[in-house]
């Protein structure tokens, strides 16, 4: 089973709607990761990865508006 | 077969040997001007004690020979059923008895394997138990609620995506091996360099765990995020705790 970009996307915007925690997404990233490991592309594990690594610190931190980017970039990706 | 004064005579004889003793049977057959003849003979040479079956054999066949060439014709039909089931019972009864020991030892010995074999099945289980206790990994299936081994599954996918992407591998005296995925540089400026994912695998135990590592500018590890271990994701904090794991638990 392939995890697509598009359902990534979708996902994550779902995550953003429970409201914008850094350490709640950030896990939510580690979850997808680990449960869909090797089921998705090249730029999704990326994204996923970067994600999940939120929470090491304000280095890593994206911003609302950043992965509302991601997630519609994801969902409009051929 | 022979002939001997006139007489047609016939003789069969069988020998039997068993360590020191020998028993010889003989029957011979005459017949001529005196009639029909039949002769039997038994010789036995040996120890004689009560342990060998030939002098068994030999005492019955004798008795039974006098038995048989005795004039009264009223004991000949029993005497050989007679001494048929002596010699049955003299020679059948030991063999059953050594038999009968012969199983009820197999079987006791059986029962002795059996014990041990879960004795030893007991004390593999708890030096596994004990060996991940020590190791602080958690056994593969534990509970054996995981009978279609997706954890199993999970773990070989993480070495395999790690030994996959991996730009450096690093082997420890010991013999386990890191998988480092490529440095992942930090969005804003700030004391962390990058971010790495290192996979280790230890190929004498088996046990494999992942984490992610922060780097400084000066290439040192300064923090470290533990996501794995033997395919099981964790829900751990980082170490040293993150500026906002401080605060959480600070609140």
């Amino acid at each position: 089973m392939t995890y697509s970009k598009r359902r990534f996307g979708a996902e994550l915007i779902l995550e953003l709607e429970k409201g914008f925690d850094i350490t709640k997404i950030s896990k939510w990233a580690d979850k997808i990761h680990h449960d869909h490991l090797k089921e998705f592309d090249e730029n999704t594990d990326a994204h996923i990865q970067n994600i999940g690594s939120m929470s090491f610190g304000p280095e890593f931190e994206l911003s609302k508006d950043e992965l509302l980017k991601i997630a519609i970039d994801c969902i409009n990706a051929p | 077969m022979g002939s001997r004064d006139g007489d047609m005579t016939s003789f069969v004889s069988a020998s039997f040997t068993s360590g020191v003793d020998s028993l010889t049977l003989g029957a011979s057959s005459s017949v001529g001007e005196s009639g029909h003849k039949v002769g039997l003979e038994s010789a036995y040479s040996g120890s004689g004690d009560n342990t060998s079956v030939l002098g068994s054999i030999h005492a019955l066949t004798t008795a039974s020979i006098m038995q048989l060439t005795d004039r009264r014709t009223d004991r000949l039909s029993v005497a050989p059923l007679v001494l048929g089931g002596l010699v049955v019972g003299r020679v059948a009864i030991p063999h059953v008895v050594r038999w009968s020991r012969t199983i009820v030892n197999a079987y006791l010995l059986a029962e002795q394997v059996r014990e041990q074999a879960e004795e030893a099945a007991k004390k593999v289980a708890g030096e596994k138990s004990s060996s991940s206790a020590a190791t602080g990994m958690p056994p593969e299936d534990p509970e054996g609620d995981d009978p279609q081994g997706n954890r199993l599954n999970k773990k070989l996918k993480e070495l395999q995506s790690a030994q996959q992407k991996a730009v450096k591998t690093e082997t420890l005296p010991d013999g386990r091996i890191r998988y480092y995925n490529e440095e992942n540089p930090s969005d804003t400026p700030g004391i962390t360099r990058g971010r790495s994912r290192v996979v280790e695998h230890n190929p004498t135990t088996g046990q494999s765990r992942s984490w992610e590592e922060s780097y400084s500018h000066a290439g040192e590890v300064i923090r470290v995020h533990p996501k794995t271990i033997n395919g099981v994701q964790v829900d751990s904090t980082h170490y040293p705790l993150t500026g906002m794991e401080l605060a959480e638990l600070l609140k």
